[in-house]
């Protein structure tokens, strides 16, 4: 290889002329091949047609190995032309003889060589260049058929040297290049995939053990790899990307290759022909089924914690250990009428409690501080202003390093409860003021009654009878919580001691409703009556009657006794409690008058007044 | 009884809501001798007062209704005419004697008859002539 090289070394100084006139100016008759006339034919044809040819060419002649070459040749032997002409090889190459001469030999015993691509650096257009050029040593007879000479041809070969360097060095680098790409595919637990330019058939696919493999092209790909629920959102992104020519992105569920669904994130991009079209599409899917199963349970975890969170009516709250909200849960939110939490979110917690409670408040969150729950009751408004009881609960919420790292706050609301409480307080307050008043009531019957008995047999009877009376009243009033009574139950509870038979008593009127101090006081009235009608009026024989009537007209209640078919009446002496009871303590529960009329043919009564409630005088 | 005074000529005013207590608180003080008026309400009180400057004890339940409760009357009618004495009644409530008018006095309900009578006798007798 580095043979011609050397044959050429110090290429350049080509002298101006050109070689048809060396040979004609040669002195031929030095060398052992003599006088060019006395050439042998075969010698003349071939210096001729070496000179005639653009192919750099050389002989070799006679045992001498004479050198002889033309215009193309005289460039490639540089500083050795002209003198080369005529001399023999080893004269010429002398350094070079050891090598050179076998090749020699073998051609003249008839063998042909070839060296292709030999380097040489010529000097031709002013400047050292390198240069390749093919050597062909092909044998030269006579017409006996003895080898007489050796003919080198030669070829500049250096644009396809050049242009093979440069295809060699792209290869060796393209090869490079696929051998680390084929390094990184291997290192990479990633599947690949090609596509056809318009993903409508799958070309290949690398499963990688998580997916099938894809060995054949084929258009089903989205039946084998993907579920039919999916498919539609895949193919509306796989659209876009091939409308846009950009990549495909995508995490989606995959059929595995155990038939069970998992996840990949898939990318693929587009490669492109040197005129900008698309051969196919490249991709990589990681399997990320691991994460997505462990991204799937994190949020069904945290959907069930907010779930739980949510549907608590308690008010769960985080505190930092400052005691700011940073937290607070939906149900919490609701009962506490939080329609955005950003607008309580940082604000100081103790503040949403008032007079005590704000104490109670602070304590607990620095008993909390200092790793110890607490709880307290106190009230707070809504952030609609609604005023709530509240029963808290604080405690720390330890960090890693066991020391209160924030605090929890779960609030419930307990108003109606305290309500509830309350009222009771309340109900046993009323309960004991109504025995109070019930003694006192007992009281003035009692007295009043005493004072006006003509024997203690009289007052002790009397005494028993109206408390009785008041006793059937309240019997009444408790079914109502002492509020109201119902006129026809009133009447019928007073004079049922007093019915002697079924037809003598009769009582109609309109359904009204009396206070309790009307229903006391008309259950009153009802027994002194009966118990005076009884004695001496229409209950007193077997024929009487008695005929009760009530109406309300323009306001007014009016209530009636009529008593019939008595004895004859006669004015009593002198007016006892019974009548003041009657006529003056009972209207007076009615806001109204009573008037008892001793008419001679029966005790009437009359009771006029205001109908379910006592006007207040002014 | 032999009192040295004349309790007819120091009327009591009753003021008290329930009828049926009220009659009985008139029958007591009427026994007692004292010349007795009565009203149902705070402001009916005032009225009479305003008509009958020999009322010089005032004996009213707390509970009532109208612009005034018994107390308030008491107050009232210790600013007004500061010489009537007061006598305070109540089943509802515990009365101290920071809630009454000075000097004024204060029976639970029900009360012993006796002891209204004794303490009517008591202040007869000190503003006796």
């Amino acid at each position: 290889m580095t043979l011609h090289a050397k044959l050429g070394a110090d290429v350049g100084q080509t002298d101006s002329l050109r070689m048809a006139d060396l040979f004609r100016l040669h002195d031929w008759a030095s060398t052992p091949l003599g006088r060019r006339e006395t050439w042998p034919s075969v010698l003349r044809i071939t210096a001729d047609l070496m000179l005639d040819s653009l192919h750099p060419m050389c002989v070799l002649w006679g045992p001498k190995r004479i050198v002889l070459y033309n215009d193309g040749y005289a460039e490639i032997l540089g500083s050795r032309h002209p003198g080369a002409l005529g001399r023999p090889t080893d004269e010429v190459w002398p350094e070079l003889w050891g090598e050179l001469a076998p090749l020699i030999d073998r051609t003249f015993q008839g063998e042909s060589f070839a060296f292709r691509d030999q380097p040489l650096t010529m000097t031709r257009n002013g400047f050292a260049e390198r240069v390749w050029y093919d050597f062909a040593y092909s044998p030269v007879r006579d017409e006996r058929g003895e080898v007489v000479g050796l003919l080198n041809v030669t070829a500049d070969c250096t644009a396809r040297v050049q242009a093979q360097r440069e295809r060699d060095g792209a290869i060796e680098r393209l090869q490079a290049g696929e051998g680390r790409l084929a390094a990184l595919v291997e290192a990479s637990s990633d599947s690949l995939y090609t596509m056809s330019p318009d993903w409508q058939e799958m070309r290949t696919l690398q499963g990688r053990g998580f997916i099938a493999d894809t060995d054949a092209p084929s258009v089903r790909w989205m039946d084998e790899y993907l579920f039919p629920e999916d498919q539609a959102e895949i193919r509306r992104t796989i659209e876009a990307a091939v409308a846009r020519t950009e990549p495909f992105e995508l995490e989606h569920r995959v059929r595995l290759a155990d038939g069970s669904a998992g996840w990949i994130f898939s990318r693929a991009v587009p490669v492109m022909d040197a005129a900008g079209r698309v051969t196919e599409w490249f991709g990589m899917a990681a399997d990320v089924t691991a994460r997505h199963r462990a991204v799937e349970q994190l949020r069904e975890s945290e959907a069930f914690m907010r779930g739980v969170l949510a549907s608590s009516n308690d008010c769960i709250k985080v505190l930092d250990l400052d005691a700011r909200l940073t937290f607070m849960s939906e149900g919490g939110q609701r009962v506490m009428e939080v329609s955005d939490f950003n607008a309580v979110e940082g604000c100081p917690w103790p503040s949403f409690w008032e007079g005590a409670g704000n104490i109670a408040a602070r304590e607990a969150i620095a008993s909390a501080r200092a790793g110890v729950a607490c709880s307290f009751q106190g009230y707070a408004n809504t952030m609609k202003g609604n005023r709530r009881y509240w029963d808290v609960q604080v405690s720390p919420i330890l960090g890693s390093d066991g020391r209160p790292e924030r605090i929890l706050s779960i609030s419930r609301d307990i108003t109606d409860l305290k309500a509830a409480e309350e009222a009771r307080a309340v109900l046993v307050q009323e309960l004991a003021h109504r025995m109070k008043n019930t003694l006192a009531m007992v009281q003035a019957i009692v007295t009043q009654t005493l004072r006006q008995a003509k024997s203690m047999e009289e007052g002790r009877k009397a005494v028993s009878q109206r408390l009785s009376a008041l006793g059937r009243a309240q019997d009444i009033l408790t079914r109502s919580n002492f509020t109201e009574a119902d006129i026809d139950e009133v009447i019928a509870v007073a004079i049922d001691p007093h019915r002697v038979a079924e037809d003598r008593i009769a009582w109609s009127g309109p359904r009204l409703t009396l206070t309790a101090q009307q229903a006391l006081g008309l259950s009153l009235a009802t027994h002194e009556l009966a118990t005076n009608a009884a004695k001496y009026g229409a209950l007193s024989n077997e024929t009487g009657r008695v005929t009760m009537s009530w109406r309300v007209e323009d306001g007014t209640f009016a209530f009636d006794w009529v008593e019939s078919g008595g004895p004859p009446v006669a004015p009593p002496e002198g007016r006892g409690f019974g009548s003041k009871l009657i006529e003056r303590i009972v209207a007076s529960y009615f806001d109204g008058e009573g008037r008892l009329d001793f008419d001679p043919s029966g005790i009437r009564f009359r009771l006029t007044g205001v109908p379910g409630g006592i006007a207040v005088e002014a | 009884m032999g009192q040295s005074f004349h309790p007819d000529q120091i009327a009591v005013l009753v003021v008290e809501d329930d009828a049926l207590l009220r009659a009985e608180a008139v029958d007591l003080c009427i026994e007692a001798g004292f010349t007795t008026h009565e009203a149902r309400t705070a402001d009916q009180a005032i009225r009479i007062l305003e008509h009958h400057p020999e009322i010089r004890v005032l004996f009213t339940d707390i509970e009532m209704e109208g612009s005034m409760d018994g107390l308030k009357l008491a107050h009232a009618v210790r600013e007004r005419w500061p010489p009537v004495a007061i006598l305070i009644t109540s089943g509802r409530r515990m009365v101290t004697q920071a809630d009454l008018p000075e000097n004024g006095l204060f029976f639970a309900k029900p009360y012993p008859p006796d002891d209204i009578v004794a303490a009517l006798n008591a202040i007869a007798a000190r503003i006796a002539p």
